[in-house]
C-alpha cells in the first residue's frame, strides 16, 4: 500500500457545511434542501467530514432514529468524491459511526441501497452490513419509482 | 521565501497580513509598542522578493505580574497567508520566536490562546509545536467563542549552538567548497591529493 | 519656592496658591472634573489669573471643549505673558493640535522665564525630534542630561541624537563616559543593559572601525542577554574583516538556527567565496539541502543562479516535491523565475511530463482504472489536483488564460471541495476581463471555507473590482467588528485597513462617485498622517526602554513614510480625482451626459439620475463612518472650488520623490494656466 497519502476525519461546523453541501451534489443524485444541512450541524458526532491529504473529499451524515424498544442510526447520506474511492475513506467513515453506535448503546445502523446500484449493495455486504427487506418504489422521486433494499449492521 | 527577525520596515506588512487572514486586528501603535519593547521576539516570513510579508508571528512577554514571579511569554498572533500554507512557515516562526523568548527575557513558558473552532491552529500548537491545553477559556473572543488556553514549557529547548558546536563538520564544508571537485552522482567530495599535487606543481 | 519676587498679576493668596498647586496635581493625575472645581474657586477670587486661567483652558481642552479651552488659554498668556506655565500650557496646547512648530516656539519661550525647567525641556526635546530638528534635539539633551546625569535614560538619549546625525564617535563617547562611571550597577538579566551594549557595539561599527566593533562584541558577548544579535553581527563582522573561515562558520552556526533565512546564506556564500562560481555554489547548496532537510531556501537558491540543463534538474525535484506533498504554494514560490523565458519553458515541459505519468489517479469517474496508478508510490489523487492547480496558475501567468481555464476546471471537476481551485479560477477571470464572474467565483471559494478571513477578504476585493459595494461590504463585515457607527467599514477604518479603503475609493472613482472616493483618499491619508504621529510617544519610551537601535530604525523608517507604496498609490489616486474635478466641473460632467438628446428624453434621463443617486446616497448615507462624520457621502470634499489646492495636499509629502514628479508637474500646468481655457472646457 503506498503510504503517502492520510485519512482524517473531522467534526461539521458552519463554516465547513459548504464542503457537504458540494460533496452531497456532485456525488448524489438526490438533493437536499438547506434546513437540511442546517439541521445537519445538530447531530454531533453523527455527520462527519473526511480529508484525504488535508483536502475535503467525503462525507457521511446520519440520524438518530430513537423509539421505546432501541434507538437505530439511520445512514442518510454517504459520499466520497469519484477521484478518491478505493482508499477506504467510505469505510472510515461508516466505521466511525459504528463506533460511535457501540458507544451510545445504539443496536442498529442502517441505510437503503437503490436496488440498480450494484456496486454500492457490494460495498455495504463488505462491510458487514446485511440485505434486509425489499422497498417497492421506495425512491418515488425517481421515474419509474425505484425500489430498494435496506442494509442493516446489528451492533454487539 | 525569506524568515528572518521582524523589524519596524516589515509592521505595516505584518499589520496588513493581519487584517488580511485573521479576525483580531490590532492598530500600527500596537505593533509599534510589542516592537519597542521587545525587539527581538516577532519573526516574519516573506515571498521570495523579500518584499511582500506572508506570514509572521507577534509575540512578547507577559506583562502581568506573575503571583510566583516566573517570566513568561505570550504569543499575540500568528498567521501566515492561505496562498503559503503547508509549507511549514507558522511553526518556523514560532520556534524562533519561542527561542527568542526564551533567550532574551529568561522566559520559562510561552501561552497562547486558540479559537476553538480552528482546528488547523489547534493541530500545530498541539500537535507539531508540543503545547498543551490549559484550559478552555470561556467567551474569550468578542464574538463569543471559547478559545483554548494553551502552554508550552520552554526549559526543554535544545542549546542549538551548543549542538552544532559539539556535532558540525563544517570544517568539511568549507573545504570542500574550496577544493570542489565533484562526482558523476553529484555527491561533494573533497579534491583528491594527485589533483591538489598537479595544482601546485 | 523661589525667593524671586512675584509679579502683581500672578500673586495669589496662601490659601488660592495652595489651590493652584492642587490644580496642578489634579491635572497630572488626570481627574480634570475636580481641578476645574478647584481652578473656578481661585477665579473667584482673581478672575484675571493668568496662569490659573491658562490651567483651567488646558483641562477643558480634555473635557470636550476644546474651542473654549483654547480661549481660555490665550487669555491667560495675555493677562500674564513672563509666566512659564502660561507658555508652556500653550505649547502643550499646539501639540495636541500638531502644531509642532508653534509648540517648540512657546517652550521656547517658558524656557526663556524659567531655563532650569527639566520637565519642559523634556518636551522640547521631544518636539524637536518628532520635527527632526536634531541639532535642537541634541542641545536640548545635553543640558538635560549637566542637570540630571545620574538617569541612564538621559545618556542614551543624547546618544541617540548623535546616532541620528551620524556623528557616532561622540555617540560612543557618551555612552562609554556612563558605562565608565556606571552609577547603576547592571542586574545580571538587565534587558535594557544589554540592549544599551548592543547600541554601543552598532555604533561603533557603524563608525567604520569594523575591527574594534568586533573586539567589543567579544568583550560583551556573554552579558548580552539577545544571542542571536552577536551571532549575527560576528559573523557580518568576521566576514568584512575578511576572516572568511571563521565568517563561514559564524554563518552555518545562523543557519543552524534558522534555515530559511536568505541573508545567513548570502553571508555563507561570500565567506566562501562561491558567489560568482556556478559548480561551487551548486555544490555548496546540495550539502546544504542534505542538511537542513526542511530549509526552503537551500533547495530553491539554487534555482536562481542554475541555467540549462541543471536548472531543469533542479526545477524538477523541486516542484515534484511540492506537488507529491500538496503544498499549494508551488507556484507563488517559482513566480519569482518567471522573468526568464527558458525557465519558464523547462517549468512547463515538466509540469506536463509529470502530469503524463498521472492519468491513473487523473480519473473522476467511478468506472474502475487500472490499479497500476495506485500502487506507484508517488501517484495520490492529490498529486494529480495540485499539478493541474500549478499547470492552471503557469498559464495564466503567462498570459493564456484560455488554456489556464481548461486546467483549472480539470482540478474542480476532479476536487470541487478545494477553495484554492476556486481562487485560482477567479483570477483567471479576473485577468480575461470578467469581473463579475470572477468575483461570483471567489464568493464560491469563500462559501466552501468560511473560517477563512484570508478568502473572504479576497471574496471582498474581487466583489469591489467588480463595482459590487453592497456585496463587498456585507461579505467583509462577516469579520469585522460591526457595532460602531460605521459598522464594518468604520472597523476597517479604525483597524487602518488600507487595502481596503484604498481599493473601494478606487471603486467609488470609477462609478464616477467622486466624493465618496475623495473621502476614501484622505481616510488614506489619514491613516498614514496617524502612523506618523504615533512615533511621538515612542521617542521616550524607546529611550527608556534602552531599545535604542529599534528606535533609529523607526526615526529613518518614518522618514521615508510618504514614499512607500500604501501611500502614494492612494496620493496618485486622490490627485488624479482633483485633476479632474479642475478639468470637468460637476455641471460639464452632466451636461456631457445629456448632450445629444432630445428636450424629453434629457428630462427623463434628469429624473431618473436623480431618482437613483437619492436611493444610492440614502444606502451609503448608512456607511458613516463614525458618529461624528458629517460628511458620510464626501459632499464637502466633491464641491470644493480650489481643486488643484487640495490636490497638493497629497502632493506635498511626496514631492521630492523622483517617481512622482509627474504629478507635481500636472497639478503646476494647470495653475499656470490661462482661465480662459477652463471656462471653454465647462461650457
Amino acid at each position: 500500500m503506498p503510504s503517502n497519502y492520510r485519512i482524517s476525519l473531522d467534526d461539521l461546523t458552519p463554516n465547513n457545511l459548504g464542503v457537504l453541501q458540494r460533496i452531497n451534489s456532485v456525488v448524489l443524485p438526490t438533493s437536499y434542501s438547506d434546513k437540511w444541512y442546517k439541521e445537519s450541524l445538530t447531530v454531533g458526532e453523527l455527520a462527519k467530514l473526511a480529508f484525504f491529504n488535508e483536502v475535503p473529499v467525503g462525507a457521511i451524515r446520519c440520524a438518530l432514529e430513537t423509539s421505546k424498544e432501541s434507538s437505530k442510526i439511520y445512514i442518510m447520506t454517504l459520499a466520497v468524491l469519484a477521484a478518491y474511492r478505493r482508499y477506504g475513506i467510505g469505510r472510515k467513515l461508516v466505521e466511525h459511526i459504528l463506533e460511535y453506535a457501540k458507544s451510545s448503546q445504539v443496536k442498529e445502523v442502517y441505510c437503503h441501497v437503490w436496488v440498480e446500484n450494484e456496486e454500492a449493495m457490494a460495498w455495504y455486504a463488505h462491510q458487514g452490513f446485511e440485505r434486509g427487506e425489499f422497498l417497492k418504489g421506495y425512491y418515488r422521486k425517481m421515474e419509474p419509482a425505484g425500489d430498494a433494499y435496506i442494509f442493516r449492521k446489528v451492533i454487539e | 521565501m525569506d524568515i528572518r527577525q521582524a523589524t519596524i520596515a516589515d509592521i505595516t506588512g505584518m499589520q496588513n497580513a493581519n487584517l488580511m487572514n485573521l479576525p483580531e486586528n490590532y492598530v500600527f501603535r500596537y505593533y509599534l509598542y510589542h516592537a519597542t519593547t521587545w525587539p527581538q521576539a516577532s519573526f516574519v516570513a516573506t515571498d521570495a522578493s523579500g518584499t511582500k510579508i506572508v506570514g509572521y508571528v507577534l509575540a512578547k512577554l507577559e506583562e502581568e505580574e506573575q503571583k510566583d514571579g516566573v517570566p513568561h511569554g505570550h504569543v499575540t498572533s500568528l498567521s501566515v497567508m492561505r496562498t503559503y500554507r503547508r509549507m511549514g512557515l507558522a511553526g518556523k516562526l514560532m520556534e524562533l520566536a519561542l527561542r527568542s523568548l526564551y533567550e532574551c527575557y529568561g522566559a520559562k513558558f510561552v501561552s497562547l490562546h486558540v479559537r476553538k473552532s480552528n482546528r488547523a491552529a489547534l493541530h500545530l500548537y498541539r500537535d507539531t509545536l508540543k503545547f498543551d491545553v490549559k484550559e478552555i477559556s470561556k467567551a474569550y473572543y468578542g464574538d463569543g467563542e471559547d478559545a483554548y488556553a494553551m502552554q508550552k514549557d520552554l526549559e526543554t529547548l535544545d542549546d542549538l549552538d551548543a549542538l552544532f558546536e559539539a556535532t558540525s563538520d563544517d570544517d568539511f564544508l568549507i573545504e570542500a567548497v574550496q577544493n570542489l571537485n565533484l562526482t558523476e552522482s553529484g555527491k561533494l567530495v573533497t579534491e583528491t591529493e594527485s589533483e591538489a599535487k598537479t595544482e601546485t606543481a | 519656592m523661589s525667593a524671586r519676587q512675584v509679579p502683581k498679576q500672578r500673586y495669589l493668596a496662601p490659601k488660592e496658591a495652595a489651590s493652584f498647586r492642587q490644580v496642578l496635581k489634579l491635572y497630572e493625575t488626570h481627574q480634570y472634573k475636580k481641578a476645574l472645581k478647584v481652578a473656578d474657586t481661585i477665579l473667584k477670587k482673581y478672575p484675571e489669573h493668568g496662569e490659573t486661567l491658562a490651567m483651567k483652558g488646558l483641562i477643558m481642552t480634555f473635557t470636550d471643549q476644546r474651542a473654549e479651552g483654547h480661549e481660555l488659554i490665550k487669555l491667560g498668556l495675555r493677562n500674564d505673558i513672563s509666566s512659564f506655565i502660561c507658555w508652556h500650557v500653550y505649547g502643550l496646547f499646539n501639540r495636541t493640535e500638531k502644531n509642532y512648530e508653534e509648540a517648540a516656539k512657546c517652550y521656547q519661550h517658558a524656557l526663556k522665564y524659567d531655563p532650569e525647567n527639566g520637565n519642559i525641556l523634556r518636551d522640547l526635546a521631544l518636539l524637536q525630534v518628532q520635527m527632526r530638528n536634531l541639532d535642537g534635539f541634541i542641545s536640548s539633551r545635553k543640558q538635560i542630561l549637566s542637570q540630571r546625569p545620574e538617569i541612564r535614560q538621559n545618556w542614551t538619549a543624547l546618544a541617540i541624537g548623535y546616532a541620528l546625525v551620524k556623528d557616532y564617535a561622540l555617540a560612543e563617547s557618551i555612552l562609554q563616559k556612563y558605562e565608565d562611571a556606571m552609577i547603576e550597577a547592571a542586574k545580571p538579566d538587565d534587558i535594557e543593559h544589554s540592549e544599551l551594549l548592543l547600541f554601543k557595539n552598532w555604533i561603533i561599527h557603524q563608525s567604520g572601525d569594523v575591527k574594534r566593533a568586533l573586539e567589543d562584541l567579544e568583550k560583551i558577548a556573554d552579558v548580552v542577554l539577545d544571542k542571536l544579535c552577536v551571532l549575527e553581527y560576528r559573523a557580518l563582522y568576521l566576514l568584512e574583516l575578511g576572516r572568511s573561515e571563521e565568517a563561514a562558520r559564524a554563518y552555518r552556526k545562523l543557519i543552524n538556527r534558522n534555515p530559511d533565512c536568505k541573508a545567513y546564506f548570502e553571508g555563507l556564500e561570500k565567506a566562501l567565496k562561491v558567489t560568482d562560481d556556478v559548480p561551487k555554489r551548486k555544490a555548496l547548496y546540495a550539502a546544504l539541502a542534505k542538511q537542513y532537510k526542511r530549509s526552503n531556501v537551500a533547495k530553491w537558491n539554487p534555482l536562481v543562479f542554475l541555467t540549462g540543463q541543471e536548472f531543469k534538474e533542479a526545477v524538477s525535484e523541486y516542484l515534484s516535491g511540492f506537488l507529491a506533498r500538496g503544498v499549494p504554494s508551488a507556484f507563488v514560490n517559482l513566480k519569482p523565475l518567471y522573468t526568464d523565458d527558458s525557465k519558464v519553458q523547462a517549468i512547463e515541459e515538466f509540469a506536463l511530463k509529470y502530469l503524463s505519468t498521472l492519468t491513473g489517479v487523473a480519473s473522476n469517474g467511478s468506472s474502475s482504472t487500472s490499479n497500476g496508478a495506485k500502487d506507484t508510490a508517488e501517484a495520490t489523487p492529490t498529486t494529480y489536483l495540485w499539478t493541474v492547480f500549478y499547470l492552471a496558475q503557469h498559464y495564466s501567468k503567462i498570459g493564456k488564460q484560455d488554456v489556464a481555464m481548461e486546467y483549472v476546471e480539470k482540478a474542480i471537476a476532479h476536487t470541487p471541495t478545494l477553495v484554492e481551485a476556486y481562487m485560482v479560477k477567479a483570477k483567471i477571470l479576473k485577468r480575461s476581463g470578467d469581473l463579475q464572474a470572477a468575483a461570483d467565483t471567489m464568493n464560491q471559494a469563500r462559501e466552501i471555507d468560511l473560517q477563512d478571513r484570508f478568502v473572504n477578504s479576497k471574496a471582498g476585493k474581487y466583489y469591489m473590482r467588480a463595482n459590487k459595494n453592497d456585496e463587498a461590504v456585507s461579505t467583509i463585515s462577516l469579520f469585522t467588528k460591526n457595532d460602531g457607527a460605521g459598522k464594518g467599514v468604520g472597523d476597517l477604518h479604525e483597524m487602518q485597513c488600507i487595502w481596503f479603503v484604498t481599493e473601494q475609493g478606487e471603486m467609488f472613482a470609477r462609478q464616477d462617485k467622486i466624493g465618496m472616493a475623495l473621502k476614501r483618499f484622505h481616510s488614506v491619508k489619514k491613516i498614514v498622517d496617524d502612523w506618523w504621529t504615533d512615533q511621538f510617544d515612542f521617542h521616550q519610551y524607546a529611550t527608556r526602554q534602552g531599545t535604542a537601535r529599534t528606535y533609529i530604525d523607526l526615526i529613518r523608517w518614518e522618514d521615508s513614510l510618504y514614499s512607500q507604496p500604501f501611500y502614494t498609490r492612494a496620493a496618485e489616486d486622490a490627485i488624479k480625482t482633483y485633476l479632474s474635478l479642475h478639468d470637468t466641473p460637476k455641471s460639464a460632467r452632466v451636461a456631457a451626459e445629456l448632450a445629444g438628446l432630445s428636450e424629453e428624453e434629457r428630462k427623463r434621463v434628469m429624473k431618473k439620475l436623480k431618482r437613483d443617486r437619492a436611493k444610492e446616497n440614502k444606502k451609503l448615507e448608512a456607511e458613516k463612518l463614525s458618529e461624528k462624520d458629517d460628511d458620510p457621502l464626501g459632499k464637502n470634499l466633491e464641491n470644493t472650488t480650489k481643486p488643484l489646492e487640495d490636490a497638493m495636499v497629497f502632493y506635498k509629502p511626496i514631492k521630492d520623490l523622483e517617481a512622482w514628479k509627474w504629478l507635481g508637474e500636472e497639478i503646476e500646468k494647470r495653475k499656470n494656466a490661462p482661465v480662459e481655457a477652463k471656462t471653454e472646457a465647462t461650457a
